[in-house]
């Protein structure tokens, strides 16, 4: 696999996972490692730990810091706080709204795309139910991730 | 004789006398009947061939006595008569002038005035009297039939359930039909003689007060039809729908007010309009619960699909490190058989039923998505839409010969996208179910008819058994489900909802067990919206 040449400025950010089916967090796992990322993967089972994470809240580890980058993967219909409503407080966020969002649903529905898009989400993912479909998927998002630059928290 | 008569008349009393035409003119041409009387011989009249010809007789059938008409004159009458003989004759100032009947002939009554003069001696003893009979039947008839009209009308307002309230220039009412005591809630005739405009609220009152003085009198209200409040005596007030109109009488203007009450029909009206409202939305509610399930039993399947190929990732691990590994035969057929059939044939069923339900939900997710969006209605063009459905599905109709054919079709009212998906479905299916054994005929054609634009699919393929052309719209029905027809079985419930959402509607015919009809409706434009679209005949041969 090519491997990408990054500017040292520029570290892998790392991948925070909101996922609430503990199956479908595993297989996205499994397939971005499968695609050859090296970032660190942090999964949330809800959006809520999700939140408590962000707002430094919670006792996750590591916590979030502001020297480093993230990229977010979220899934829409969670238990406790939605994807979407964890989406609307994050883009609502002076520092946080720096964070790419891409939403990572089973959900094809152009209205469901649209509401999110205008909530602000940077990309809009559609997991296949056909697994061939589905490992495609992932591995080319992956892909994406590697060759994706985010600014750092902080600034 | 005067010498100051004109001389034509002077000419027309020597006439009299001398020439019989003259008389028998005036006797029979001028008046329906006369009569000479000698009254100092009462039994001595002279009745005209007239007198007698208006009760049906001819000049020989009735003998000149005075008995003959005071018989055949009606008994009630016969005392007035002669009472007004006395007092002509006692008081030639006291004319001989009434209204009497007489039988006819043929048993009916006829009408006749019967007016006389007599003629005096020196003394002034009437000696003569000369009698003429007008026939007043018809004016009569007309009397008669006026009062039943009246009759008719009184009654019509009486049995009106409406108030029916008649209004002077004054703005006084003068009457009032049983029901206006009904809808104000007290005797009608206590209402008569108040002002009409104590019959509503202050502020209405007022309203129709000041248009009053604006326009000099009540005459600004002919023809109007207003909803306003009215006020019943009990303090109530009611909407009421009010039509005012004017007629004349020998009095002058008067108002007729017509006040209906239409307070249980606003009330109806509003419960309808509530209920409509609740029942959409427990509707979206279901929709959005249908859509919110499908969408959660997919996220399953993706477990199924993914945990199942890991199975299988495992199973070629495990068979790569039996590589080389010393087993008896019979371990070594009993993994086999595991490894090369039991589990893969398991994993085959998870793998085939998980795809088979992602493809159901998917149905499911579509078909509640349909009762959900926005219908972008417009005016189409069919004859274009159906040409865009042909040339999509050309490979198809190509790959299995079928002949198309179109013919002209009328525009309607809809959604360019969910009609062109009902085409699409209908024509997909009729090549779907083309028999093999014959050529494919698929046929489009419409007609107008009235406010619905009416569109026909056939197709000559294997046909449906009658008893099975409502289940075809079912959710899921499938025609064969083992055979190799593909399809999640949901395309003709998609085309059925989207035709109840444009107010159209869809039924299928067949006959002869040959080939399906389906018969599609989808509202048609108003003339106004229609703009100038020039029609072609299609005929497409492929």
């Amino acid at each position: 696999m090519l491997e990408f040449e990054r500017n040292p400025h520029c570290p892998p950010p790392t991948v925070l996972l909101a996922e609430d089916d503990p199956g479908h967090a595993r297989l996205i796992q499994s397939n971005l490692r499968e695609s050859g990322i090296k970032n660190p993967i942090q999964h949330f089972e809800d959006g809520a730990a999700l939140l408590d994470f962000l707002h430094a809240k919670s006792d996750a580890a590591p916590a979030l810091d502001f020297t480093n980058a993230y990229v977010l993967l979220l899934d829409i219909r969670m238990p406790k706080v939605s994807g979407d409503e964890a989406l609307a407080k994050i883009k609502e966020h002076s520092q946080l709204r720096l964070i790419p969002v891409v939403m990572l649903t089973t959900t094809d529905d152009p209205k469901e795309i649209r509401r999110c898009f205008e909530l602000g989400c940077n990309q809009y993912v559609t997991k296949p139910v056909d697994y061939d479909q589905f490992v495609t998927v992932i591995q080319r998002l992956g892909a994406f991730l590697q060759i994706t630059c985010v600014p750092v928290l902080g600034g | 004789m005067s010498t100051q008569e004109h001389h034509l008349k002077q000419e027309l009393l020597e006439r009299l006398g001398s020439d019989p035409l003259v008389f028998r003119y005036l006797e029979s041409g001028a008046l329906d009947g006369m009569w000479y009387w000698d009254v100092q011989q009462p039994k001595h009249v002279w009745l005209s061939p007239g007198y007698k010809a208006l009760f049906g007789y001819t000049d020989d059938e009735v003998p000149n006595d005075s008995d003959w008409w005071q018989q055949n004159i009606h008994p009630d009458d016969l005392p007035l008569v002669l009472d007004n003989f006395k007092r002509h004759f006692k008081d030639p100032g006291c004319p001989f002038d009434q209204v009497v009947r007489y039988r006819h002939k043929q048993g009916h009554l006829v009408s006749v005035r019967c007016r006389g003069v007599a003629t005096r001696d020196e003394s002034g003893r009437a000696v003569r009297m000369l009698g003429t009979h007008t026939e007043v039947s018809e004016l009569n008839r007309l009397v008669e039939e006026l009062q039943h009209r009246k009759d008719h009308l009184t009654n019509l307002v009486k049995s009106i359930p409406d108030a029916v309230i008649t209004v002077g220039v004054d703005g006084v009412i003068e009457d009032a039909n049983p029901a206006s005591g009904d809808v104000f809630r007290t005797d009608a005739k206590t209402l008569i003689g108040k002002p009409v405009l104590s019959l509503f609220p202050p502020e209405v009152a007022r309203a129709i007060d000041i248009d009053r003085r604006n326009t000099g009198g009540m005459d600004f209200l002919k023809g109007a039809v207003l909803a306003i409040d009215a006020l019943r005596s009990d303090g109530e007030d009611f909407r009421a729908a009010v039509s005012i109109n004017a007629f004349r009488t020998a009095e002058g203007h008067k108002f007729v007010w017509l006040l209906k009450d239409v307070s249980p029909e606003l009330r109806h009206e509003k419960e309808r309009q509530s209920l409509t409202r609740a029942l959409e939305e427990k509707n979206r509610e279901l929709e959005s619960i249908i859509y919110a399930s499908s969408h959660d039993l997919r996220s399953p399947l993706v477990n199924l699909q993914g945990f199942g190929r890991e199975l299988r990732h495992a199973c070629e691990e495990i068979r790569g490190a039996l590589n080389g590994v010393e087993l008896t035969d019979q371990q070594q057929q009993k993994l086999h058989s595991i490894l090369e059939a039991r589990i893969p044939e398991a994993l085959g069923f998870i793998d085939a039923s998980s795809r088979k339900m992602d493809q159901l939900i998917r149905g499911l997710l579509k078909l509640s998505r349909l009762g959900r969006e926005e219908l972008h209605l417009k005016v189409l063009d069919m004859n274009k839409l159906v040409q865009d459905v042909k040339n999509a599905l050309e490979f198809s109709l190509r790959e299995r010969e079928v002949e198309f054919e179109v013919g002209d079709l009328p525009c309607c009212i809809g959604d360019e996208a969910l009609l062109n998906q009902v085409i699409t479905n209908l024509i997909d299916n009729a090549i779907k179910y083309l028999d093999p054994a014959r050529r494919g005929h698929i046929k489009v054609y419409g007609r107008a008819r009235g406010r619905q634009s009416e569109y026909t699919i056939e197709d000559n393929g294997i046909g449906i058994p009658h008893g099975m052309l409502e289940k075809i719209f079912e959710v899921f029905h499938r025609l064969n489900p083992q055979s190799d027809v593909k399809g999640e079985g949901l395309g003709l419930s998609i085309v059925r909802r989207i035709l109840d959402r444009h107010n159209g509607s869809i039924r299928a015919e067949t006959s002869d067990g040959i080939g399906i009809k389906f018969i599609v409706t989808v509202p048609a434009p108003r003339p106004s919206e229609m703009n100038n679209s020039t029609k072609k005949v299609h005929h497409a041969g492929i």
